[in-house]
């Protein structure tokens, strides 16, 4: 009896430790990407898209393998927990939502998150952020904000992504080649 | 002649007791009938009724729920297709900075 009950601290313990402690189960909670309310009105063209795992599987199995850009399409998605685009074009200016911003950027913590790409263009007037999280053997989450003067992008992508694969989504979703540390 | 006529159609359609063969006949034939009406109704109809009812709407909601789950995924289809351009588009974005960076920084070396 004592031995079981050991037993069942040992997997209490253990989930404990999957839940709370392990890198990775980080990502398996969703970073909350906000809707960025106040930009719709003021947008005249919107998209807003959160496609989660279940979403994406149903999606998958409308991508017809033998043609080149679905099964590309197809074999990025596969690993991925969710995709999540807010993205918003102007005909004119707009006010960046900085609280937002600051908002999601709050949700990147460190070890698990490292900003990989931060620009800002002072010609375009445009900044470009690029989070990736994850360890150094698997990218776990992307997180691309865009901000320009007409329009602005935030995409997420969750789950076991390999960059490669996306590299190889190049010509055919327009996708280009990225600089990749392997 | 009109009263022979009468008296004709008196004699006619006088009463007429009617014989005790006739009346359990006809008192037969009336249990008979009484039997026929009253004979075990179909017990398994209703049920039977119930049962196509339900087999019937389930299969109507099976109907809209593949419906609208074919529906959703079509949806889910279009906008993973859309998300991908953009994340494309921004993915381009990122490098397209960071290319002519580096080009700057090369100029610049």
């Amino acid at each position: 009896m004592r031995h079981v009950f050991s037993c069942w601290r040992g997997w209490i313990a253990g989930a404990a430790y999957l839940v709370l402690l392990h890198p990775g189960a980080s990502f398996a909670a969703e970073l909350r990407i906000p809707d960025f309310d106040s930009l719709k009105d003021k947008a005249s063209d919107s998209a807003i898209i959160s496609l989660d795992e279940n979403l994406l599987g149903m999606a998958g199995r409308y991508l017809d393998s033998s043609k080149p850009a679905d099964a590309k399409a197809k074999s990025v998605i596969q690993g991925l927990k969710s995709i999540q685009v807010r993205s918003f074009k102007f005909d004119k200016a707009y006010p960046v939502p900085t609280a937002e911003i600051a908002a999601l950027r709050a949700q990147l913590n460190s070890p698990l998150w490292h900003q990989a790409i931060k620009t800002h263009s002072e010609s375009d007037h445009s900044d470009v952020d690029l989070f990736i999280g994850g360890d150094s053997n698997q990218a776990r989450g992307l997180l691309i904000i865009v901000t320009e003067p007409r329009e602005f992008t935030v995409v997420c992508i969750l789950g076991a992504i390999d960059l490669a694969k996306l590299q190889d989504l190049e010509g055919h979703l327009g996708v280009p080649k990225l600089p990749v540390d392997k | 002649m009109s009263g022979d006529l009468e008296g004709d159609l008196r004699r006619a359609l006088r009463p007429v007791e009617p014989s005790a063969e006739f009346t359990d006949r006809l008192l037969a034939r009336v249990a008979a009938a009484g039997r026929a009406t009253t004979r075990p109704r179909r017990t398994w109809l209703r049920p039977a009724a119930v049962a196509a009812g339900i087999v019937l709407a389930f299969g109507l909601s099976w109907g809209t729920y593949q419906h609208q789950l074919q529906e959703r995924a079509f949806r889910a289809h279009a906008e993973l297709l859309k998300a991908l351009a953009i994340t494309s588009r921004s993915l381009d974005q990122a490098y397209q900075v960071v290319h002519s960076s580096e080009v700057d920084r090369a100029d610049g070396g």
